[in-house]
């Protein structure tokens, strides 16, 4: 058991920090990070096998000691990046980190390509900050991190051959620099290539960007743009259901009662697509204020108990063994969060059902879990659960209204918080929703 | 039940909306006067000294904040409430217009007429310090 949740803390360290992060910044940077682990010790093995004796210093060691560096260091990124992550704000930390991260991996693969010689294979390892920085920095800083990654091929052209020259003969009359030499030439070469490919990928990285603001933009103003009809027809339907322009007979108030009905409908359809294109943006800032999470979940099962009650779904909550501390989060998000889980539960599970809300304090993390008998989700769709506008193929059959929205934001929430979100089926159907968050003071 | 001299400004641009707030405002026992923009509600908000006013945000001219911002520099309506009623929903548009000094902030999509009345009674039982 203790095994198993060590091994589950590896798997995570190594592959889970980059989940699907919504929010652009967040994926790029937790993969970049994730990948280096992988990365790093190729283009060290490979440095290994492909080093050329340079005398001046022992490259198995200079290559080990890079590597160190590397990992330690990417260590360090790896929780600095977790800790940011589950902060509101992002964008500026988060440049900082990421420039330290290409730089740190411009020098590794300076280290690399000094030891094996220069204007080999090893040039190419430098597209890989080239790329990075075009998804992290945009079209200016792949070109400056194309220039860096030409200069360092061409100072490893000079060093290279002044290394190999220096000490064996200890003649001091051989010129350090002989130019221009074949490497040289090919470092040029090689330098003009990193910059065509920082250019050219800077380019269309810009497009596709503008692109998805362009669509966050016009989803926002589209949300917008709905909600004043959509206000005159609620309104409207509430006053003549109100008797406000006379009296209804019983079948007038019943379509009424459906129509007044479909247009919160829609309100919520509406505010779902603010709310979700809003958390894609990386604008959104997160104020984080100590709260009492056993309250906070007391606070939405009872927002939700009109519902269950009028589908006959008993809600049980059950308390944590031990008092929880408090808690810091978004409360505004997090209450989100909370009532698209339980609303999902409810929805998802035919009259007469019951859903479970717990929540435990698990080794330094809040463990809540939403448990309901539902329809649950089908295996083969598993994977798009938390995909915008999904809705699974069962849940769509079970006649019940969505979005495909809901969890997409819960995840995106959780995940600013720090925290996890997965979810398992529960023998006999149904599906229980887990969520892990880290504890913040 | 509500005191008949009880006045509201409403300042809304839509004219279909206007219209339901007022007829419900009225039927409420509220007197009930109307702009469509700002610059006319500000005028209107001087000239009527309201007791209540339900402001809009997105307006034709000057903005829902700047009408707010020039009514709350009048220390003749210092004692007026005044509601936002817009459709913009953003943790920012609300925090300016506390800041602002608006009282309420209400979506228009996520309430109806009665529960706007029923907020702006509520806050009228209690005078503004």
């Amino acid at each position: 058991m203790c095994f198993w949740k060590k091994l589950h803390l590896g798997v995570y360290f190594f592959y889970m920090v980059a989940p699907h992060y919504q929010n652009a910044q967040l994926r790029s940077t937790g993969w970049v990070i994730a990948l280096r682990w992988w990365y790093v010790p190729i283009v060290f093995f490979f440095g290994l096998f492909a080093a050329k004796d340079i005398r001046v210093v022992d490259t198995t060691a200079l290559l080990l000691g890079a590597l160190a560096f590397v990992l330690i260091a990417n260590t360090f990124f790896f929780f600095y990046f977790r800790k940011l992550s589950s902060i509101g704000l992002v964008s500026e930390n988060m440049d900082i980190v990421n420039m330290c991260q290409i730089g740190l991996d411009l020098a590794f693969f300076f280290v690399v390509v000094l030891c094996t010689g220069a204007g080999n294979t090893g040039n190419m390892f430098f597209f890989l900050p080239i790329i990075v920085s075009i998804f992290m920095f945009g079209l200016v800083g792949a070109v400056i991190v194309a220039l860096l990654s030409g200069s360092l091929i061409f100072l490893s052209a000079l060093l290279f051959p002044a290394a190999l020259t220096l000490i064996p003969g200890g003649d001091a009359s051989i010129p350090l620099f002989q130019l221009p030499t074949p490497a040289l030439v090919e470092s040029g070469v090689t330098s003009l290539v990193y910059l065509f490919v920082a250019f050219f990928g800077g380019f269309v990285f810009k497009l596709i960007r503008a692109r998805d603001l362009l669509r966050l933009e016009q989803t926002t103003i589209l949300a917008h743009q709905l909600r004043t009809p959509l206000s005159a027809i609620k309104w409207t339907t509430k006053m003549l259901l109100d008797g406000d322009a006379g009296k209804n007979t019983p079948e007038q108030e019943q379509l009424l009662t459906k129509s007044f009905e479909l247009s919160q409908r829609m309100v919520t359809l509406v505010n779902n697509m603010l709310l979700a294109s809003r958390l894609e943006s990386e604008k959104t800032v997160y104020n984080f204020s100590s709260v009492k999470f056993e309250e906070l979940i007391r606070e939405i099962i009872g927002h939700t108990l009109p519902i269950s009650t009028k589908k006959d779904i008993q809600i049980e909550f059950i308390p944590p063994k031990e008092a929880l501390p408090p808690w810091s989060v978004d409360p505004d998000k997090m209450r989100d969060a909370l009532q698209n889980l339980l609303d999902n539960a409810i929805k998802y599970t035919e009259k007469g059902g019951k859903v479970t809300v717990s929540v435990e304090l698990e080794e330094g993390h809040l463990h809540l879990v939403v448990r309901d008998n539902g329809i649950g989700i089908p295996e083969d769709v598993k994977e798009k659960v938390f995909s915008r506008f999904f809705r699974a193929p069962n849940a769509i059959a079970f006649g019940t209204s969505g979005s495909g929205l809901g969890l997409s934001i819960v995840q995106s929430i959780v995940q600013r918080h720090g925290g996890r979100i997965w979810f398992d089926d529960v023998s006999g159907g149904g599906t229980a929703f887990h969520v892990l968050l880290p504890f913040r003071h | 039940m509500l005191d008949t001299e009880t006045k509201i400004l409403i300042v809304e641009d839509d004219n279909f909306l206007q219209e339901l707030a007022k007829q419900k405002f009225t039927k409420e026992g509220f007197h009930v006067v109307c702009a469509i923009d700002g610059e006319r509600g500000v005028a209107l908000a001087e000239s009527e000294l309201p007791d209540a006013i339900l402001l809009d945000i997105l307006l034709p001219g000057i903005d829902g904040f700047e009408a707010l911002k020039r009514i709350r520099a009048n220390p003749a309506l210092e004692k007026t409430h005044i509601f936002m009623l817009s459709n913009y929903s953003q943790p920012e548009e609300r925090e300016r217009a506390a800041n602002l000094g608006a009282e309420k902030f209400l979506v228009k999509a996520d309430f109806t007429l009665d529960q706007i009345v029923d907020a702006v009674k509520e806050s009228l039982a209690k005078p503004r310090s």
